[in-house]
């Protein structure tokens, strides 16, 4: 009897930490995404250089590997990812002008790309919250995936196929809904108890999510 | 068949692409050994949603196209 009181609080206890963990996500990445759409926008209107987005971008990687694992679980982690992601945002402002200026329907496929990812993100998280299935199998798969993905972008930047680079951002797309898939079902089954490193994860996820979906309507749908 | 930057950068991109395989090679190699395989059940709950996935981006080239 009470073995399975002790059980039940213990699960109870669980169980709360999970949605603690969850609420506070969801609530960072909205935070997250407002400032990085604000920075955009800033990037926009300030008309920023494709260079000064790709530096932006670089300071940002650097943040991402080797400061916010290390402040992850403290004040200054949130700071951290407040300018992670700002930079983040910051960087696709001139990718964005670029599409804008470049097709006659420029508005509108940021805009579908923007939709898009909205819709996929919150489809998945549906899916792995009602299910609750165990994503955990596919960690090595998107690690392994993801390191490939990345080191294939940067050889589009010496040796340029369209095709290629076409297939690359439909990898990128797959890889990054795995993604979702997999840190969802990480925190609620609670082998993410880290709402930072959660957060920012999942903030990488829409990013490339949002970044590979512009570039597939663009080759598919861009008006010149 | 050289892309657009200069030879200084198609340089830097290469000792990044080194660099990252390098730093990151090593754990994804033992995380891809040692992560938990999925059973065909596992792998059938992942193929559900990438297939959605997969359908709504063709439904959004679609509504781009007009």
């Amino acid at each position: 009897m009470e073995t399975q009181r002790y059980t039940a609080t213990t699960q109870t206890q669980s169980a709360l930490a999970t949605n603690k963990v969850l609420r506070n996500t969801y609530m960072l990445l909205a935070m997250t995404l407002l400032f990085s759409a604000a920075t955009a926008g800033l990037a926009m209107a300030l008309q920023v250089s494709q260079m000064a987005g790709l530096g932006a971008l670089l300071v940002s990687f650097g943040i991402l590997m080797f400061a916010i694992p290390r402040y992850a679980e403290s004040t200054t982690g949130l700071w951290l990812t407040f300018a992670f992601t700002g930079l983040m945002g910051f960087s696709i402002g001139p990718i964005l002008n670029a599409y804008i200026a470049t097709f006659s329907n420029g508005g509108q496929i940021v805009m579908l790309a923007l939709g898009g990812t909205g819709v996929i993100f919150l489809g998945l998280s549906a899916y792995a919250l009602t299910t609750k299935k165990d994503f955990n199998f596919l960690q090595g798969f998107l690690m392994v995936g993801i390191l490939l993905a990345v080191v294939g972008s940067f050889a589009m930047l010496i040796f340029p196929i369209p095709l290629f680079s076409l297939a690359l951002s439909g990898v990128f797309v797959l890889l990054m809904s795995g993604l979702i898939l997999f840190q969802t079902s990480r925190i609620i089954n609670g082998g993410e108890t880290n709402y930072i490193l959660a957060t920012v994860s999942l903030f990488v996820a829409l990013y490339n999510l949002f970044l590979s979906l512009l570039h597939i309507l663009g080759a598919f749908a861009g008006e010149r | 068949m050289a892309g657009d930057l200069p030879l200084w950068g198609q340089i830097l991109t290469g000792v990044g692409i080194l660099a990252l395989l390098f730093f990151f090679g090593p754990s994804a190699y033992r995380a891809a050994k040692e992560s938990p395989k999925g059973t065909a059940k596992d792998w059938l709950g992942l193929a559900l949603p990438i297939g959605g996935v997969v359908l709504f981006i063709i439904v959004l080239i679609a509504l781009a196209r007009g």
